[in-house]
């Protein structure tokens, strides 16, 4: 073997070596990139999926409340006039009528206003002819009527959202007035919304017997409330301490609507 | 004046010194430590041959064992399966073992032992395959230029291939007892090349880890 031949051979195998080592890395480079490009996809398509999967469950909830509202409304709402008619009938056809029948008529006309009123906010169609605020003013209201509990808003400016966004927040903070009504058994219930240029702010404070927010059987209420903000791309944060109260912090970014 | 690949070593070498900022993971302290021995043992090695003229074969035989050493716990390390790491560490012990045999029974004190980093280097090229398996299979989105872990990875892999192939084409030769041959230019340049790319690759890990610190 000549000597450069020798040399020849040790060159041509170094670049054949190299060359191959440089093409093996490119290589796993490349299936890696490829790998990265693959999970972010599928991150992509489980983030799509979940957040129509939780569209079309809100919407379903939303024709429930609807259906359930009709209902009351034309059904629960129409025997309710026609019983305190024929009080009122009952009334007029006596000399002197009774005061529980008096009473029982005036009772049945605070019935009927609140259905009414419950049947409207349950009613998605009615709550978009108004903004935010004038909706939770009157669901304050009907709840102050209950006298069960005082209920107040503080507002700082006009919130004005897009339809949809709206009955999902109104939403949202019905289910934490209903959740205050039923589990705290509070004296007083204070909402107070902030608007910041991009962000908006909701606070719902009750002076109740607070929660426990790890407990068992606090999951459906407040998985529903975490994924109605989730969906409006904004966070929900529960301060909550056993027998001083609960607040609840719910902060979305905010575009002002411009209907 | 600097060798290029003397010059990569030092780039290493300062690179290395950034890992001891605040925030980079702490054990990768212990490369700044290996790229010291790597300048320090290099400059003994060129001043043994320039001014005490003595071979310093054995000097590189010691520190070449240390340093594979040193590859082979830090991909270790760098693994998550416990079946590779065991694999690693079985690849550990038999380099050991023909290193010690071929110091005792064959290369001996004599010249430089190449056929234990032979098979030392083949089994540092399958360790870092390991890794590369490891890397393309993690679930997680990982970028490149986040995983100092692959360019340290891929600085032994090149340099343990290109090596492997170079001793073993230079045993053969030798074996052939081929006259008048003088290969020594072209074997340093070979030689240069795997250094210089190992050395460079470690800097951008350092880099990298010096970049991605917590603050």
């Amino acid at each position: 073997m000549e000597k450069e031949e020798v040399i020849s051979i040790f060159l041509q195998v170094t670049i054949i070596a190299f060359i191959l080592i440089i093409a093996f890395i490119v290589l796993i480079i490349f299936i890696r990139f490829k790998r990265n490009t693959d999970i972010r996809q599928k991150e992509t398509m489980q983030s799509d999926f979940a957040t129509q999967l939780l569209q079309s469950q809100i919407e379903v909830q939303e024709q429930t409340f609807q259906q359930i509202g009709k209902e009351l409304h034309d059904n629960v709402g129409q025997l309710l006039s026609t019983s305190r008619m024929l009080i009122g009938l009952a009334e007029r056809s006596l000399d002197n009528p009774p005061d529980t029948l008096l009473i029982a008529n005036v009772t049945l006309g605070q019935a009927i206003t609140e259905l009414r009123s419950l049947s409207k906010s349950l009613d998605k169609e009615w709550l978009e002819q108004f903004n935010f605020n004038e909706n939770l003013q009157t669901e304050i209201e009907r709840i102050n009527a209950s006298e069960k509990v005082k209920a107040s808003y503080h507002q700082e400016q006009e919130i004005l959202l897009k339809p949809d966004e709206q009955t999902i927040l109104f939403r949202i903070v019905q289910e934490a007035i209903q959740n205050a009504i039923k589990h705290a058994n509070p004296t007083h219930i204070g909402i107070t919304t902030e608007k910041e240029e991009n962000k908006l702010h909701i606070r719902i404070t009750d002076d109740g017997t607070g929660f426990e927010i790890n407990a068992k059987g606090n999951g459906l209420g407040l998985n529903n409330m975490k994924h109605r903000t989730t969906l409006l791309g904004g966070t929900i944060v529960w301060e909550a301490v056993p027998e001083k109260g609960t607040t609840v912090v719910i902060n979305l970014p905010f575009k002002e609507d411009s209907r | 004046m600097l060798k290029l690949y003397s010059m990569a070593e030092w780039l290493a070498f300062l690179c290395s010194s950034l890992l001891f900022a605040k925030g980079v993971k702490k054990e990768y302290r212990i490369f700044f430590f290996y790229t010291l021995v790597v300048v320090l043992v290099e400059y003994f090695g060129n001043w043994m041959a320039s001014n005490l003229k003595t071979p310093n074969h054995l000097l590189f035989t010691f520190a070449c064992f240390f340093f594979s050493c040193f590859y082979f716990f830090s991909i270790r390390h760098f693994l998550v399966s416990q079946k590779r790491r065991k694999v690693i560490m079985l690849f550990f012990l038999v380099f050991v073992l023909i290193y010690i045999v071929n110091l005792t029974y064959f290369q001996r004190f004599i010249e430089f032992n190449s056929y234990s980093f032979i098979v030392g280097y083949t089994f540092l090229a399958i360790s870092c395959t390991f890794f590369y398996m490891e890397f393309i299979n993690r679930e997680a989105i990982t970028p490149l230029w986040g995983e100092p872990n692959f360019f340290i990875v891929t600085g032994y892999f090149i340099y343990s291939v290109l090596t492997a192939i170079l001793y073993t084409i230079h045993r053969y030769f030798a074996y052939l007892k081929i006259p008048d041959l003088n290969y020594r230019s072209i074997f340093q340049q070979i030689n240069n090349i795997a250094n210089v790319s190992l050395y460079i690759l470690l800097s951008i890990a350092f880099i990298i880890l010096w970049k991605k610190r917590k603050s």
